[in-house]
């Protein structure tokens, strides 16, 4: 396996996360956020994204797919830090924010996804055209 | 493969929270410094509270028994392989873990509570009756 540096890697927000109407993530300017571990799978019928966003609620988790990028978003509400004791503090808590260029032709009217247990399943149907067709051969 | 470790962390006017890293067993491909799963901790005057995340696991995969002074945190995430499947990416921890805490206060291990949420376990143990602040009465004297 490559060398992965600590998990949670922390960048600043730049205010890439675009506060929506309907209750989505807020804006994250100067505050962390997290890029969420992910496992990709791919099989003949579909591309399944797995990911880790452990403290992030359901109704927070807004996934976009645009010109052939995936992006994942899902708010976290950041502990009031001012008011604890730390004893041990080993990772952040925060927004997560990951993006994904998806090369294979994705119908996206068909992504479904699934979170519990904070593990966000997403499953991004390939077009009918994408799918590897066997080539029926005739016998001379 | 990732090397224990044994740091004291935020030495607290005195107390050392020691991380007992002898029982952790890791996936071969973990190499996070703080350990799997991260742990934070805070006390107050009452209590402790430790939280760590743990996406994907079930109650039942997870095991929290207080014993004395020390928190032990074990558990499994099972590593899910089907056939016919292309792995493009693997980040997602999987396998056995176990962390053992220090706790630096005695705590009522009879109060213990633990709750799992969205992948995360919060861990609240109510401090020790002798380990609470006592205010001290000053007695005047002539």
């Amino acid at each position: 396996m490559t060398d992965k540096t600590p998990r949670r890697d922390q960048d600043t927000g730049t205010g890439l996360l675009e506060s929506r109407g309907n209750g989505g993530p807020h804006p994250a300017r100067n505050a962390p956020v997290y890029r969420p571990d992910v496992d990709l799978y791919e099989n003949d019928r579909e591309l399944l994204l797995v990911a880790d966003l452990p403290g992030a609620r359901a109704e927070t988790i807004d996934v976009r797919y645009e010109d052939g990028t995936l992006t994942l978003t899902a708010h976290v509400e950041p502990p009031d830090p001012a008011t604890r004791r730390y004893l041990l503090r080993e990772y952040g808590v925060g927004d997560y924010q990951r993006s994904f260029r998806v090369d294979e032709r994705i119908d996206a009217t068909r992504i479904e996804g699934q979170y519990a247990e904070g593990v966000l399943t997403l499953r991004l149907p390939k077009v009918e055209a994408a799918r590897p067709t066997k080539v029926p051969i005739r016998g001379a | 493969m990732n090397t224990l470790l044994r740091w004291p962390l935020v030495p607290l006017g005195g107390f050392e929270w020691f991380l007992d890293n002898a029982n952790e067993t890791q996936p071969a491909w973990w190499q996070s410094a703080a350990g799997f799963p991260p742990i934070n901790a805070w006390s107050d005057d009452d209590a402790v509270h430790v939280e760590t995340e743990v996406p994907g696991l079930r109650l039942e995969q997870i095991e929290v028994t207080v014993s004395g002074n020390q928190l032990m945190l074990s558990g499994e995430r099972p590593e899910v392989s089907e056939p016919g499947v292309t792995v493009h990416r693997r980040e997602r921890p999987v396998g056995r873990f176990s962390r053992t805490l220090t706790l630096p206060f005695e705590v009522e291990s009879g109060q213990v509570e633990a709750r799992l949420a969205q992948g995360v376990l919060f861990v609240d143990l109510p401090k020790a009756q002798s380990a609470r602040p006592r205010r001290i009465e000053i007695k005047a004297s002539r």
